[in-house]
């Protein structure tokens, strides 16, 4: 049988792509593990990120209890020294439940547009009482609403009604309404209104400047910190106006609007 | 001294720069040893040019070289590796090359069992160093390892060199032309080495 020479520079040949081959294999291996690495981290640190956004917003909203509760033993405090003890036990079973809410929603992330407007009747209820009927209040709810199934971040309004009744109502003279709307938008988004007819931000704010202890400040900072973090967190589309009404009508007082949209949804 | 042999020496020169420039920065790391193994690598190489030139049996510089060069890489991915089996197959190899040694020409061939059975455990730690180290996060930064390029540079020396070295026993044996192969393979070994030593440390 005839036997076929096969030059020497063929077999270097082979073995150049062996090794050609081998290094591309290693690069190819180790550049997809890079990247699967890489993803895995940016995956941790994304996660990382929304469990520091979680425990910041219950840190925030942890904040906002102060307030509250500092308003809300002034008037007892107000009634007990008027010795209106049928009042102050009324007022006191009335915070009672109303912190149990509070503190119950405190730790949810969400709750539900019924368990919402459950709190805000009974923050209000108390309020009307602090405020001896000076305070009207009025909740407008669309009818394409299904409350038991729209979830928006918790106690994100109570602080924006709180505003609307402690620097808008209380230093009008005479009586205030404030009106809150819920109404469903484009796209899945509830938009949300708490107009008040008060003094309205601007002469609100002049008179915080004047008077360093009033909590406005932190009060409105937290909330737009709160929302800067759920929108951050990638899980709401949140949008936020606030507006002087003495701008764009006639008549005096706060509008803010609120359009929420659950992303995850 | 041929024109290969002046390539060649020129990148065992340029490593061993390297690794005296950047000696102080790798004083601390496993690629300290670098310095001194190339050192090794051009005493070695410039004592087997002087009796390549002055016609004397020059081989068994090669083989004093190849041996050491082995039991040295063991000991450098042992200090990676931390796995006694390094230590094993490092002592399996000095097993191996003993009666190869004896039973061989040591003085005027190249001890082919000995080489081959360290080509192939060498070649067996650097796939485990490069497993391990698939396996660390570090992967995510292999590019700025120093002990990435110079175990490329390993792979790729023996790779090339196993076949060459059967390639030395056809017939059709052509000194030019496995000369510049090794020539290659040797610029690919030392200019990795280099490159390892230069690498930047990821802090």
């Amino acid at each position: 049988m005839p036997q076929t020479k096969i030059d020497l520079y063929i077999y270097l040949v082979f073995i150049a792509i062996a090794i050609v081959v081998a290094v591309i294999l290693l690069f190819a291996v180790f550049l997809i593990q890079k990247n699967k690495l890489v993803n895995e981290k940016l995956k941790t640190q994304l996660e990382f990120q929304k469990k520091l956004y979680q425990s910041e917003l219950s840190a925030l909203r942890g904040q906002l209890n102060p307030h509250f509760i500092h308003n809300s033993i002034n008037a007892i405090q107000y009634y007990i020294q008027r010795n209106e003890v049928n009042l102050s036990e009324n007022y006191l079973s009335k915070l009672s439940k109303l912190l149990r809410l509070f503190f119950e929603y405190s730790r949810k992330q969400t709750i539900s547009l019924a368990d919402e407007i459950n709190l805000l009747n009974n923050y209000l209820e108390i309020e009307k009482m602090r405020f001896e009927d000076k305070l009207n209040y009025t909740i407008h709810i669309d009818k394409s609403l299904d409350e038991e199934d729209i979830f928006l971040p918790s106690m994100i309004l109570q602080p924006i009604v709180e505003n609307a009744v402690n620097h808008g109502i209380f230093h009008k003279k005479g009586n205030g309404t404030v009106t809150i709307r819920f109404s469903e938008q484009k796209n899945n988004t509830l938009a949300i209104t708490v107009e008040d007819d008060g003094i309205g931000i601007d002469q609100a704010l002049q008179l915080q400047k004047n008077n360093r202890k009033d909590n406005r400040v932190s009060s409105s900072q937290v909330l737009k910190e709160r929302l800067l973090m759920l929108k951050e967190s990638k899980q709401w589309d949140i949008e936020y106006n606030i507006i002087d009404k003495a701008e764009i009508t006639s008549s005096t007082g706060t509008l803010v609007t609120l359009f929420i949209k659950n992303l995850d949804a | 001294m041929t024109i290969l042999t002046t390539i060649l020496y020129f990148w065992q020169s340029l490593a061993f720069m390297v690794s005296l420039f950047k000696r102080k920065a790798n004083s601390e790391g496993h690629q300290k040893y670098f310095f001194y193994f190339l050192s090794f690598v051009i005493i070695m190489e410039a004592f087997a040019q002087i009796l390549i030139h002055t016609g004397q049996a020059y081989y068994y510089v090669y083989n004093i070289f190849n041996t050491l060069s082995f039991l040295f890489y063991f000991f450098w991915y042992y200090s990676y590796l931390k796995n006694k089996l390094v230590l094993w197959l490092a002592l399996l190899f000095v097993g191996i090359s003993l009666p190869d040694l004896f039973l061989n020409d040591f003085i005027s061939s190249i001890l082919l069992i000995s080489f081959f059975s360290g080509a192939i455990i060498l070649l067996t730690l650097v796939v485990w160093y490069f497993v391990s180290l698939l396996k660390a996060e570090e992967a995510i930064y292999f590019y700025k390892i120093q002990a990435f390029w110079i175990s490329t540079g390993i792979l790729i020396y023996h790779i090339g060199v196993l076949p060459i070295l059967i390639l030395i026993k056809l017939p059709e044996y052509n000194q030019m032309h496995l000369g510049f192969a090794m020539m290659v393979l040797n610029i690919l070994l030392y200019g990795l080495i280099a490159l390892g030593l230069v690498c930047p440390k990821r802090k």
